[in-house]
This record gives structure tokens, C-alpha cells and sequence, in this order.
């Protein structure tokens, strides 16, 4: 957060200043690309981009303070994996059959070493496991600091159903960690049905 | 909260985990849970660990999320008072249409030997109908139009290391890089050395053929983590050669 230089920077920003929209993007681009990993995986450097891009051509016109900032930055980078998974679903052709992948169990799990010596990455792998909008609740409150009510704003939901991901988000993360899940086996399967 | 509320509050937690649900939080812990402000040793029980987990995951920038230059906003002469954006996209349009022809129409272009900021948008404009033209080299910037503020950035998708001095490119302070930078024109950064046992666990699990982009559910999930951590599904088999050795 910048805090007191926010409408500053977003001022200079708009008055064409590189160094004030660098100071922007520097702020937003760590927890940006955090949550574009969790929500477009292997493609959230070109999605961080394509946002950026969208950020500048929409400066002119944004209103608000530094929390409504951050809440319609997320929105447009929530658009561009929006739209980029409309591009993968159409782009993608089978390669392998998809019953050749049904019924196995999974190698390994993620999860189980996840304790002992926790980093970013790995924290936001693990997260990036859960059903997709449990993951992006999560990483949005989590890692880009939004509230429920500018998370509801993102994700185009009502406060309430952000609530409940939140809850069913952790919850999961928190069976994933937990000791009763054993480490191999069929049980601790990573193909659902 | 007092201390008697908490009391209260902590034996009602309780009776209801015994009840209903053992990971059952209430919306005050769960906020103050995403938030960082609890310690996995004073978490909820079976909390612990995504205390740990979430407080990773939100840990403090680290040096590789700001490699590769912050995109430029280039601002061609004067700024003025900001126009409606469909009125500068007009603008913008007219202005390659115009500079086209005066630089010497299509040939100049399909040369690549506009100046990169039209080169940039003629590349997407005639390519729509159907002319190749060259896209612009990214490090360059030059302006030769003189026009007002148009609505272009620069943000370029990797790191970038500048070709030489540039005159017309503004200076943007770059942020403190500590992480190497790759030479310009590679295609994909190496893979980042993870030798952690998820990318290994991800690796043989991918090898074994559980792993699927089109599976729903963990299995695409797991696929897509490891394609990240890949930087990108056509790396994975190099990746993990390296990760498993």
C-alpha cells in the first residue's frame, strides 16, 4: 500500500509521469502476479502485462481511493484470466485421452510436506489446488489484502457468497494440511471423477 | 473481547466443533486469519498449518516479482487534459493512418522501418487485413511523429535490457534487481531451480500420466501448478529432468 502517496503517484500516473506509474505498478505487481499464478498458472507474466496495459488505458477514467484501486485492479487482471481461459479452452487439443488419467492415484501430495518448511511458492501451489473460485477468495484476501466487500466487488458476487469460499477455502486448506490425510495411497487421490 | 467473552466464545467454539463441524471458524478469525494477524501458534486447532501457509504466501516481495522494466506509459508530446479514450483511440488510429502514408505507406511499414510506436500498432492494424508487418523491436521507442499524448504503454512481458541509450525513451526508475537478468531475446527465462519435494511429487506424478490440462478438478489444478512452476506446459519435461535428476 502506498498510503499517503497514493493519489499522488495515481495523479502523476495520470498526467503521463513514468516514474509516478512505476511506483504503482511496483507496489501492485508482487501480490498481482501472486494472484495471477493461483488463478492463470503458467501464464501469469503475459497476464500481468495485458493488465498493466488495460491499467494505463483505463487511468483517465478510474475514481476512487487506494482500496478502490487495488479492488479494480484485481477486476481487470480477474477479466484478463477470464479471458485467457476462454483462449486455452478453445486453443487446447487433446493430447492424451482423458481416461487414460481416470482412477490413478496420485503420486504424491502436495500438501504433505507443506509444513515443514513453508514458501511462497509452495504456499500459493497449495492454494492454487483448491476449486478455482476458493482459490482466488482466498488469494485476494489473503495475498492482495481486499476485503470482503471489494472482493465481492472483483469477483462480481455478493459479500455473502464471498463469506462462504472464504470459509470453504480454508476449511480445505486446512484438511489438506491435516494429519489425517494419509500421504500415498488412493485416498489422497489427485484425480476427481 | 473480553477475557470472559473469550472464555464464552472459546467453550462455544468448542462444544460446537464437538458437535457439528471441528474446523468450523467464525467470520472474526477468519478475517483475522487471511489478514496475518494470527500466529499458527495461537490458531484455531487444526489451523496451525494454513496460518503458516497463508502467511507465506502473502510474505513480503521478493526480488524476482519486480525483475523486467514497469511498463511505460509514452506520452508523445504535451500532456493535455485527458480525452475520452474513444476519442484518443480515434486519434491514435488517424495518426498511423497518417503516418504511414508520409513515412512511405505500406512498403515502410512491412519493412519494419516505422518508428516503434506506430510500427506497433500498424503491426496489428495491417496485419488484420491481412499485410505483414514486422512488430516493433520492444527496447525501442522512438518517436518521430509529433502528436499529442497518445494512449500507448510499453509494458513489456519480460525482462528487458536496453540496447543502448536511448534519447526518447523516458527514464523510469528501475526497481532494485537482484535476481540475474536474462540476455535479451531469450525466449523463455531458465526454469527457477525449485528442489522442493512439491515440484518433485508434481513431476512424478505428470510422468506417471495422472496429470491432465483438460482434467477437471485436482488433476488439472496440479497440471496447471506444475506448468507454472514450468514457466509454462511446453517446459514441464525439461523442468522436471532437472527436478528429478
Amino acid at each position: 500500500m502506498l498510503g499517503a502517496g497514493f493519489a499522488a503517484a495515481l495523479d502523476g500516473a495520470r498526467g503521463g509521469d513514468d516514474a509516478a506509474f512505476a511506483s504503482l505498478w511496483s507496489d501492485l505487481q508482487p501480490s498481482l502476479l501472486r494472484y495471477l499464478g493461483v488463478a492463470g498458472g503458467w501464464a501469469a507474466e503475459d497476464l500481468a502485462s495485458e493488465t498493466w496495459l488495460r491499467i494505463a488505458q483505463g487511468l483517465d477514467h478510474f475514481e476512487g481511493d487506494e482500496t478502490g484501486f487495488r479492488a479494480w485492479v484485481f477486476t481487470i487482471a480477474r477479466h484478463r484470466v477470464l479471458d485467457w481461459r476462454r483462449r486455452e479452452t478453445r486453443a487446447r487439443t487433446v493430447t492424451r485421452p482423458v481416461e487414460h488419467f481416470s482412477g490413478r492415484p496420485a503420486a504424491d501430495d502436495p500438501a504433505a510436506d507443506a509444513l515443514e518448511k513453508v514458501s511462497t511458492d509452495r504456499a500459493l501451489a497449495l492454494i492454487a489446488t483448491l476449486p478455482p473460485d476458493q482459490a482466488e477468495v482466498v488469494t485476494l484476501r489473503a495475498v492482495a489484502g481486499l476485503d470482503v466487500a471489494s472482493v465481492a466487488r472483483v469477483l462480481g458476487k455478493r459479500p455473502g457468497a464471498v463469506r462462504v469460499l472464504t470459509h470453504r477455502g480454508l476449511r480445505r486448506l486446512a484438511e489438506l494440511l491435516g494429519a489425517e490425510l494419509p500421504r500415498e495411497g488412493p485416498a489422497a487421490g489427485v484425480v476427481t471423477p | 473481547m473480553s477475557f470472559s467473552d473469550g472464555l464464552l466464545h472459546d467453550m462455544f467454539r468448542r462444544f460446537s466443533a464437538r458437535s457439528a463441524d471441528p474446523l468450523a471458524l467464525d467470520e472474526a478469525t477468519a478475517s483475522r486469519l487471511l489478514a496475518g494477524a494470527i500466529d499458527p501458534a495461537d490458531a484455531p486447532p487444526g489451523y496451525a498449518p494454513v496460518a503458516a501457509v497463508l502467511a507465506a504466501a502473502a510474505a513480503p516481495r521478493r526480488p524476482e516479482e519486480l525483475t523486467g522494466a514497469p511498463p511505460t506509459l509514452v506520452a508523445a508530446g504535451p500532456a493535455h487534459p485527458p480525452a475520452p479514450r474513444r476519442t484518443r483511440t480515434l486519434r491514435l488510429t488517424a495518426l498511423v493512418g497518417v503516418a504511414v502514408v508520409a513515412v512511405g505507406g505500406v512498403a515502410a511499414a512491412a519493412t519494419g522501418s516505422l518508428p516503434g510506436g506506430v510500427q506497433s500498432v500498424a503491426h496489428d492494424a495491417l496485419g488484420a487485413v491481412g499485410v505483414s508487418v514486422p512488430a516493433p523491436a520492444r527496447a525501442h521507442t522512438h518517436r518521430s511523429v509529433p502528436a499529442r499524448r497518445s494512449a500507448r504503454v510499453v509494458a513489456p512481458r519480460r525482462p528487458v535490457v536496453p540496447h543502448g541509450p536511448s534519447p526518447h525513451r523516458p527514464v523510469v526508475p528501475r526497481p532494485h534487481r537482484t535476481a540475474p537478468v536474462p540476455p535479451p531475446h531469450q525466449p523463455h527465462p531458465r526454469p527457477r531451480p525449485a528442489p522442493s519435494t512439491v515440484a518433485a511429487a508434481l513431476c512424478r506424478a505428470d510422468a506417471a500420466g495422472t496429470l491432465s490440462p483438460l482434467a477437471a478438478g485436482r488433476a488439472g489444478r496440479a497440471y496447471r501448478s506444475l506448468a507454472g512452476l514450468a514457466r509454462g506446459a511446453a517446459n514441464i519435461a525439461a523442468y522436471c529432468r532437472g527436478v528429478l535428476g
